[in-house]
């Protein structure tokens, strides 16, 4: 049954980008965590797309179990990859994108950043929902430990927290 | 070297090893110090600080903004800025173990403080419903209280993080410094050990390549060598085969019989073509063979080149010693003319000054003759021409002939000669006794040229007995000037004197010792010197004789029966040793004595049998003395030993008995012997006793004409005569003597061949011719060379007989005899005896008289051996003496104790002749006489005079003392 979805999941993913607006973004139903303006294709609510945890969650969920450049110990963190969503939003290579975050922290990036070590936007740590008071809700989680060019201090300014916003170039 | 090398390699590669674990050991700590800067980094540390400080702002802004409009959506984003203020406190703490390590290990109090501020804001919020102004005015204290709190760490990361981040890059820097020299030395050592590693190999690679070089070089030059080599390998294969060996042709074959060379492990080699090879093989360890060969045929030819050169320069050596025989005969020739010329011209008239010219020609021109027939000698020598003899002769005459002959001129120059032959030689040897004569001559002569006070003595001894042949060793001995020691080598060399000085003062060839050594080595033997500058020389030579054929015992030995006990009276000495020494040989017992003192006391104790008195040249003490040893004991024999006579006082003493006989020097000690031991052997021959000679028995009543132009000769002959009883004129030529025969009737005439103005055969022409008694006159020819052929020249010319020089006593004697036979008239002798025993029997009184009080000769030689200073404590002491044995000898007389007072006597004697005091002496020696005799009157009449003649004595050495 559930490869029988993989494969439907599949096949939807390749079919899609031929398939246009063939499949609208659903309506959050939970609290909005996430919000993706600015140049988006797909939307659900006005200009924007919004997502609640539930949407997110049905997105392509990868764990990373790393330790971060802003943290002494190892966590398990679990979220969408960055471009999953912004798959969703069909956003597309050679676009760039700004990610906001709840203290007025702002960064940039570019298709590369965001794709190439596949950061997620984590919403758990050690399968705990993070909150406001704990970087929450979500945190952009690189592979840390995995990749030795992620210790260049460059990627450093990518790992916002409190991210509740996502501007599309 | 190579171990030296070796070792410097594994150091070098050592430090390599060190140099690498230190290089990775550095390493290691800056990837460490760099991980820790990477990650501690402060930038975000700072930036951190700011986002708290942001938040902290953003929530009093918030408030501020509920303050104002209190709604519901204010109150909410207050909380939501209360969430961040919260969580950028929370990335504080969730990063303390790293980033802010230091941050918040010190500032934990504040984080605290800042975590109860958020606690209370908590707090606050909840309740802000229901009491909002109270809520609002806590919140803004709060905010109030933690802004400070967050100024100060955010300072407080700026001062530690900074600073601890810039320590650790200045360590880094560091640690990258020292790893950069920590790299240097690396590469540096691995430079070396690089260098080192091909170094080793290049030199391997070198001397591989030099070795193969010189094998392949000395294999190519060793086909061109001229030395014989071949190399064979095992399997037959020739390695190695040089010209030298190829030129001989082969290995040749080994000749036998050369076990000279055999022994050495070499091994001649002939060879087909005619060479001749030295050569030795070897096999090697793997089965080579080597050959090796030398070609000799070339050093052969050279060998017998050699020798033919070498026989070339011994005749051209003979030629030149020929050369110079000839030409040494040839010049004697003329020079015998000029001579004989010059003895012509001194016949004629001459002025005094003509006269001295033509003498010092003639003295010139036989010094020349002398040289010449010392180069004769030699080059006849050099020429090896010399040839030894081999006659019987006497050794004794001979050697006593020598002396004899050397003896006129040691007594003109006033120095003692004498001889001795040892017991053990035999009387008479075989040999050559004319060359044996020249050498001892010849040292003998230079003994007496070279020595001016002392003497000369000539010694024979046996060296060696070997069957047939015997070693005759001699020993000139002199007092002479001596030989410098560095010339004591070089003197028997060919015209050697010592030194120039020495020529012109002594005159001579300078070949004299060299013949002398060819002749000593021609007879078998050696010559050796020892000498010391200024004190003396000892010539000692070695020749070869043979035994004659019948055997003779030495004489002497045969003569030891009679042992006698001598005192002999010299001046120690050379010549005193000498005489002790042929005494000695003799088997007598000698004691010597050298004071007049001395001499009195022995004799007087009558421990001696015969007292020999050895008078020294032109000096009669010892004949003065006889009279006065006579006096002390009549027992003892004297022999008195003379160089010239003193006819009178000879005469007087032999017939006063006072002497037994007189012997004349050079002492013939077979002769001395003879007397001594009574031997009739001699006298009982009709003439030859020494005895009848000295007293004068042989040529009484008869006189002499000596015809002799030579002093010397003219001085021995007539000693010898006179000595024998004759009386002798002398005259110096022919002339005088043709004149001397004409005024006086001579019974007999020696005449001397070669003289000036006349020669011996004119002058007995002219006597012949005179006619009369003259032509019955005996005239006997002296002659020193007998040639042959001259005996019937000499009878030509009316001579009767001829004897030769050096003249010898005995022949002399003997001939003279056979013309004037002995008158025996013994009267006169016994009259002459008897009177003077008369005389000695005159009274004692008047000859105690004569004798001084104090003979001053005995203190003088006193003084000279104990020194002046000791002479008045010496006299001191016998002045104590005397009283006492003065006093002892009346108190013996009282109590008629003769042995006691005898040894007084003696004792008394001895001292006071010790001292001098003769007529002290004399009188002590009365007084023991009378006593050992027990002869009680005669003793008490001459102590009467004791008293008086000691006050006397002792009195006058007061004088003496002053």
């Amino acid at each position: 049954m559930r490869s029988i979805l993989k494969i439907l999941a599949f096949l939807y993913g390749f079919l899609f980008p031929f398939l246009g607006y063939a499949s609208d973004l659903p309506t959050p139903e939970g609290e909005v965590i996430l919000t993706i303006d600015g140049n988006v294709g797909v939307r659900n609510l006005g200009n924007t797309a919004i997502f609640d945890l539930e949407m997110l969650q049905a997105l392509e969920v990868k764990t990373y179990e790393t330790h971060t450049p802003w943290s002494d110990h190892m966590y398990r963190f679990k979220g969408p990859t960055l471009e999953s969503i912004l798959k969703t939003v069909r956003f597309e290579e050679g676009q760039t994108l700004t990610l906001y975050a709840l203290d007025g922290y702002q960064t940039d990036l570019n298709w590369k950043d965001a794709t190439e070590f596949k950061p997620i936007l984590a919403y758990s740590r050690n399968n705990v929902p993070m909150s406001r008071r704990d970087r929450g809700p979500l945190w952009l989680i690189f592979p840390y430990d995995a990749h030795e060019e992620l210790k260049d201090a460059r990627y450093d300014n990518f790992w916002v927290w409190q991210v509740y916003r996502i501007e599309v170039k | 070297m190579g171990g030296m090398a070796r070792a410097g390699t594994y150091l070098i590669a050592l430090a390599l090893l060190v140099a690498t674990g230190l290089f990775f050991v550095t390493s290691v700590k800056l990837v460490k110090t760099l991980v820790i800067i990477n990650e501690s980094k402060p930038e975000n540390a700072l930036w951190m600080g700011g986002r708290l400080a942001i938040a902290l702002r953003d929530f009093e802004k918030a408030a501020l903004q509920y303050e104002l409009n209190p709604t519901e959506e204010n109150l909410q984003k207050l909380s939501v800025k209360l969430d961040l203020y919260w969580s950028a406190t929370s990335v504080f703490h969730s990063t303390a173990g790293r980033i802010f390590r230091k941050t918040y290990e010190s500032q934990q109090n504040v984080f605290i403080e800042i975590n109860q501020g958020l606690d209370y804001l908590d707090f606050l919020l909840g309740r802000m419903k229901d009491m909002p102004d109270e809520s609002l005015a806590e919140i803004k204290q709060v905010i109030e209280r933690s802004l400070p709190q967050v100024d100060q760490i955010r300072r407080y990361i700026l001062q530690v993080e900074a600073s601890e981040v810039n320590r650790l890059r200045q360590l880094q820097e560091e640690r990258v410094y020292i790893l950069f020299w920590q790299f240097v030395c690396w590469v540096c050592l691995l430079l070396v050990l690089a260098a080192i590693l091909y170094r080793k190999y290049q030199l391997h690679a070198i001397q591989a390549k030099i070795l193969g070089e010189t094998r392949d070089r000395f294999i190519a030059l060793s086909t061109d060598m001229p030395f014989g080599l071949s190399m064979t390998t095992p399997d037959g294969q020739d390695v190695i085969r040089t010209k030298g060996y190829r030129d001989l042709g082969g290995v040749g074959e080994v000749r036998k019989e050369d076990s000279l060379l055999s022994d050495a492990q070499f091994n001649l080699y002939d060879y087909p073509n005619g060479h001749v090879a030295i050569g030795h093989d070897v096999r090697l360890e793997d089965g080579s063979l080597m050959h090796f060969r030398i070609d000799m045929s070339d050093l052969n030819k050279k060998v017998e080149e050699i020798q033919l050169a070498l026989m070339n320069h011994e005749s051209a050596t003979e030629a030149k010693s020929d050369f110079m025989a000839t030409m040494s005969h040839e010049m004697r020739t003329p020079l015998n003319g000029v001579l004989g010329l010059l003895g012509l011209l001194l016949d004629g008239e001459l002025e005094a000054e003509q006269r001295g010219y033509v003498l010092t020609a003639r003295e010139s021109a036989e010094v020349l003759l002398h040289l010449i027939e010392d180069i004769l000698d030699y080059s006849k020598i050099e020429a090896g021409k010399l040839e030894i003899e081999s006659t019987d002769f006497s050794v004794s005459e001979l050697v006593g002939g020598v002396c004899d002959m050397l003896a006129p001129k040691a007594y003109e120059k006033g120095i003692e000669i004498g001889w001795d032959i040892d017991p053990a030689v035999p009387a008479n040897l075989r040999g050559d006794p004319g060359r044996l004569r020249q050498i001892l001559l010849n040292l003998a002569g230079n003994a007496v040229k070279f020595t001016e006070r002392g003497g000369v003595a000539v010694e024979m001894a046996l060296a060696s007995d070997q069957g047939g042949d015997i070693f005759l060793s001699g020993q000139i001995s002199d007092t002479g000037i001596g030989i410098p020691y560095e010339s004591q080598d070089s003197m028997f060399g060919e015209f050697n004197q010592l030194d120039a000085s020495f020529s012109r003062r002594f005159g001579g060839s300078g070949l004299g010792l060299a013949i002398t050594r060819r002749l000593v080595e021609a007879m078998g033997g050696s010559i050796r010197v020892s000498s010391e500058p200024d004190h003396g020389s000892v010539f000692s030579f070695s020749v070869k004789m043979k035994k004659t054929q019948e055997m003779n015992l030495p004489i002497q030995r045969s003569q030891v029966a009679d042992k006698l006990k001598l005192l002999l009276w010299s001046v120690e000495g050379l010549y005193a040793d000498l005489l002790l020494r042929s005494l000695r040989n003799m088997g007598h017992e000698v004691v010597m004595a050298q004071t007049d003192n001395e001499l009195l006391a022995l004799v007087s104790k009558s421990q001696v049998d015969v007292v020999l008195l050895d008078c020294k040249i032109g000096d009669d003490t010892g004949k003065n003395f006889a009279r006065k040893l006579y006096d002390v004991n009549k027992d003892i024999e004297l022999i008195v030993l003379h160089a010239t006579k003193n006819a009178e006082l000879d005469q007087e003493l032999l017939a006063g008995g006072f002497v037994k006989s007189f012997i004349q020097k050079p002492i013939n000690p077979l002769q001395l012997s003879q007397l001594l031991t009574g031997d009739g052997a001699l006298a009982s021959q009709p003439v030859m006793t020494e005895k009848d000679i000295d007293e004068g028995l042989i040529g009484d009543g008869y006189r002499l004409l000596l015809v002799e132009d030579s002093p010397t000769n003219r001085m021995v002959a007539s000693v010898l005569l006179r000595r024998a009883g004759y009386k002798v004129d002398w005259v110096i030529d022919g002339v005088e003597a043709v004149e001397a025969v004409q005024k006086l009737s001579y019974d007999l005439v020696l005449m001397d061949i070669s003289m000036p103005n006349m020669d011996g055969e004119e002058a007995t022409k002219i006597i012949r011719n005179l006619g009369g008694a003259h032509t019955k006159l005996p005239i006997i020819a002296l002659t020193a060379h007998a040639m042959p052929g001259d005996q019937e020249r000499f009878l030509a010319a009316g001579m009767n007989g001829y004897l030769t020089k050096p003249l010898e006593a005995k022949k002399m004697l003997e001939m003279i005899q056979f013309y004037l036979p002995r008158k025996i008239t013994a009267t006169l002798g016994e009259n002459l005896y008897l009177q003077t025993k008369a005389i000695a029997e005159k009274d004692r009184n008047r000859m105690m008289e004569s004798l001084p009080l104090i003979d001053m000769t005995v203190i003088e030689q006193m003084t000279e051996d104990a020194g002046e200073e000791a002479i008045p404590m010496l006299i001191e002491v016998f002045k104590s003496e005397v009283p006492m044995r003065v006093e002892g000898i009346k108190s013996n007389l009282a109590s008629r104790n003769f042995i006691e007072l005898a040894r007084d006597a003696h004792t008394l004697k001895s001292s006071s002749g010790s001292f001098g005091a003769m007529r002290l002496n004399r009188l002590a020696l009365e007084i023991e006489t009378a006593a050992k005799a027990s002869n009680s009157e005669a003793v008490q009449n001459l102590v009467i005079n004791l008293d008086s003649i000691s006050e006397k004595t002792l009195s006058s050495y007061d004088s003496v003392l002053r």
